[in-house]
């Protein structure tokens, strides 16, 4: 279970985050997009404590120089992160083939986190029926069980690098 | 304390396979789910002004 307070974000945010459900919040920027961010359970790898994060504006307009959009997202994430035993885990849409752009430019903004030291970010593609996924992991670096959760994500990756039998 | 690490577990790529594409699946449900919520707020901040 995430337990974000919405005050708390909400000091920190560049932009207002308003709750939307269980764990979803939504946003608009400077150019007057709408954001939704949520973070749902996921159990690909674990059972519990993982949770896959999404992000979702009206129309996929472009904001890629919006530096308040990157703090505004990795507020949240800070946030989502005061249980040390989270495990967060991300896929990038592929219906219109910018899933590589998207890994791209996540792996940049996580690049350019002030606290990125803190945590373990590991990605990969998948190739699954014959399109191109690119998933990632990110968790805390005193995770007590950082290494075995990332040898899961690893372990679950390589199903999909080795050639079929 | 350390939490109990619950992992689930594979034996075939087939079983990674058909577990990848539900979060797949997933994903499209949330997209398209948040799409339309999206296209409400969107309407209702239209609304909004045009009242202003």
């Amino acid at each position: 279970m995430v337990k974000m307070k919405l005050d708390e974000l909400n000091s920190c945010s560049s932009y207002k985050l308003t709750k939307k459900g269980e764990n979803s919040y939504s946003f608009e920027n400077d150019e007057h997009n709408l954001f939704l961010i949520a973070f749902s359970p996921n159990d690909t790898i674990l059972e519990e404590n993982t949770y896959e994060f999404g992000i979702n504006n009206d129309g996929n307009k472009p904001s890629r120089n919006d530096e308040k959009l990157r703090k505004t997202i990795f507020v949240a994430i800070e946030a989502f992160f005061e249980s040390k035993d989270n495990v967060l885990i991300y896929q990038c849409e592929t219906g219109d083939c910018k899933q590589a752009l998207r890994a791209r430019l996540f792996q940049r903004w996580f690049n350019m986190y002030e606290h990125r030291n803190e945590y373990i970010s590991k990605s990969g593609m998948i190739i699954a029926e014959g399109v191109e996924h690119y998933a990632g992991i990110i968790l805390r670096k005193d995770n007590p069980k950082a290494k075995e959760v990332l040898q899961l994500f690893e372990n679950f990756i390589s199903f999909f690098n080795d050639k079929p039998e | 304390m350390i939490m109990e690490l619950k992992a689930v577990k594979y034996n075939s790529r087939e079983e990674a396979l058909g577990a990848f594409k539900k979060m797949v699946q997933r994903k499209r449900e949330w997209l398209a789910e948040t799409d339309r919520e999206l296209k409400q707020m969107r309407e209702s901040s239209k609304a909004v002004y045009a009242n202003g």
